[in-house]
């Protein structure tokens, strides 16, 4: 027998008795999500951005210098330095900014749905140095549980919630922003 | 040697244990705080409780369900029944591919298997890229948490580790500067390694695939960078539907750290193009604990740390005291189950108030569980010699007015003239104890001296 009849065969001769599974749950809406959505990622240690969409590439500029690397795949913000040529997702290694579009923010946790279709290489939010991620006011739902249900089970391609930039505590508890991930995230409510 | 000896040593060192002790205390205060923002916190847990007891009842199905639906999204799954098995399955991907190095995301499953030791027997360079875990392994110990690996650490010991292995400063001590040096050590080995190990934190049987969190990003990292991803899994992390995952997502993070979730809640289903994507789902003693009828909600547990950051006897003798894998409440429940003669003291690590019961997200019993598993250890004589005279002889004296009453006396009249009397090498129970002041008289002989004057 192989060792999947093996397990398989030793839980169902135990027999257990049967035990419901519950319906699927949701709650009523919360009200204010932006600001859920806001205080959330502040509290995550993101920056957040309130922007009307025009003129981004110029707000953008008072964060992050023009010398810098910068990869956009927002429209209307021009970045100097694009996926075309680059084969393999180490290459990304020393880019040091990304502006990315997240498909929705959920107002409870401070998550944003990134998906590996924005991505093109699904390293790319975690590799670059500072993360900016754009998202619509109108794409936020209130909880995890609307999150998951506006997603669908139809979902196979890579697929990350960012809450916040990367940090660890490692060291006595103290909390250190940027641990392999970015150093920084900054978020555009547009 | 069992819990009290090991507890008595991280004892030993006073200011360390206190330092554990409110620090770990402080996490469950976060905790509380993130839960008391969920108005429908109880429900959660409710829900989780009972998506995972079904689960349980018909894991057969589920883990049929699960395998099939990955199979379809190209996902390559293996099974092992034992350890030994996982880890030689891990062996194989690699050796096929000619891979010698392995980056590694946290995965106590991997811990439970020994995967790291055996894998550097066969000459694979095993990295463990989460922070503590890498600071551990520096330190050739194994976690001692299962979420803050390197709890038990100083950073003035990890200042010294760092300059040793990674050429930092002597002396810096600065957490972000030590912290920036691990991330340059490990970008680097991230980006040079072939293939990535991750645990697996729910696997989701509707849709085939599996969710992994970290705060760092090293599992992403791993797995993004390398052409393979393996990822482990114990057959009880199993989840029926994909919306399940809102109830779950909501309370990992609360419950571990007190963050509303973590900062990457990484969803995989297949392979990235031109990567390979292998499971492998454990059983190692998993079904044993499922046919114990007492003990089988102990596989409910999320690994979510709760239960060791509430647990006063956790905090007051650290994570190594236990010598199992998971530590504190729900290792003490888990462990017996894997080797009940090794484990035989830990059930008897806990003060039985039940703390860690309250806060256990997916409501696992676990101090009625610790006294259940007291009850079959001393059936199965082995319990503590010491433990069993007492018991016996509390058992007569309680039982016997006449003795009971001439204990009593005696103990009152001894603690008079010797105070220290009850503290002795013979009595373990009273090594870190202070007892409280004996009264000058016996209940009874005050009762004598005043019944009736009122």
């Amino acid at each position: 027998m192989s060792a999947k009849e093996k397990i398989l065969s030793r839980i169902r001769d135990l027999s257990l008795p049967p035990a419901n599974l519950p319906e699927t749950i949701s709650f009523p809406d919360r009200g204010d999500k932006l600001g859920g959505l806001k205080k959330s990622l502040e509290l995550a240690g993101a920056k957040v951005i309130e922007h009307n969409g025009e003129g981004l590439s110029f707000l953008l500029s008072n964060y992050f210098s023009a010398n810098v690397s910068m990869l956009s795949l927002v429209n209307g913000v021009q970045g100097n330095f694009f996926l075309e040529g680059i084969n393999q997702p180490g290459e990304l290694e020393g880019l040091e900014v990304a502006v990315i579009p997240a498909a929705f923010g959920v107002a409870e946790t401070g998550a944003l749905w990134l998906k590996e279709e924005a991505l093109t290489f699904p390293v790319l939010p975690f590799i670059v140095q500072h993360l900016v991620l754009v998202v619509s006011k109108e794409a936020i739902v209130s909880d995890m549980h609307e999150a998951y249900r506006r997603i669908g089970p139809m979902h196979r391609n890579f697929g990350v919630f960012v809450a916040g930039p990367s940090k660890t505590a490692d060291i006595e508890q103290s909390v250190v922003i940027g641990a392999h991930g970015p150093l920084s995230l900054t978020v555009v409510l547009k | 040697m069992g819990h009290p000896e090991e507890a008595s040593r991280f004892l030993a060192n006073a200011d360390r244990a206190k330092w554990h002790d409110q620090t770990l205390w402080m996490v469950r205060q976060k905790r509380d705080v993130a839960t008391g923002f969920v108005s429908e916190w109880e429900e959660l847990r409710s829900v989780a409780s009972a998506i995972k007891e079904h689960t349980l009842s018909r894991l057969d199905d589920y883990l049929t369900e699960f395998e099939s639906n990955a199979l379809l999204n190209g996902i390559k799954v293996h099974w092992a029944e034992n350890a030994d098995e996982h880890n030689r399955i891990v062996l194989g991907i690699l050796s096929r591919r000619k891979i010698d190095t392995l980056v590694k995301s946290k995965s106590i499953l991997t811990e439970e298997c020994h995967l790291n030791d055996f894998l550097q027997e066969n000459g694979i360079e095993v990295i463990d890229t989460d922070l503590g875990e890498r600071i551990v392994q520096f330190a050739k110990q194994p976690p001692s948490h299962i979420v803050m690996p390197a709890i038990h650490m100083k950073r003035g010991e990890i200042s010294e580790l760092f300059h040793e292995k990674l050429g930092t400063e002597k002396g810096n001590e600065d957490a972000t500067y030590l912290t920036r040096a691990a991330r340059k050590h490990l970008r680097d080995k991230f980006l040079k390694a072939k293939a990535a190990l991750t645990g697996v934190n729910f696997a989701i049987a509707e849709t085939g695939g599996f969710v992994v969190c970290t705060n760092e990003g090293n599992a992403d990292m791993g797995v993004h960078l390398a052409d393979v991803h393996i990822a482990s899994m114990g057959i009880e992390k199993l989840i029926p539907r994909w919306e399940d995952l809102g109830v779950f997502t909501r309370i990992l993070a609360r419950s571990g750290t007190g963050q509303a979730i973590t900062n990457y809640t990484s969803h995989f289903h297949k392979p990235r193009k031109g990567q390979e994507l292998h499971l492998i789902l454990v059983d190692n003693g998993r079904t044993k604990q499922l046919g114990r009828e007492h003990f089988r909600s102990s596989l409910k547990c999320i690994r979510c740390g709760a239960c060791m950051n509430t647990c006063p006897v956790y905090r007051r003798s650290g994570g190594f005291s236990y010598k199992s894998t998971v530590p504190g409440p729900i290792g003490s429940i888990l462990s017996p189950g894997i080797d009940l003669k090794k484990y035989s003291s830990l059930p008897f690590a806990s003060s039985l108030c039940g703390s860690c019961s309250d806060v256990c997200p997916v409501k696992i019993n676990i101090h009625d569980q610790l006294y259940r598993w007291r009850q079959e250890i001393m059936q199965h004589n082995n319990g503590q010699v010491q433990g069993k005279i007492f018991s016996r002889m509390a058992g007569f004296l309680l039982a016997s007015p006449f003795w009971y009453r001439v204990l009593s006396s005696m103990v009152t009249g001894i603690s008079k003239v010797f105070p220290g009397a009850l503290k002795n090498s013979f009595l373990v129970w009273g090594n870190q104890r202070e007892f409280p002041p004996v009264p000058r008289q016996t209940f009874r002989d005050w009762f004598d001296q005043n019944a009736g004057k009122g």
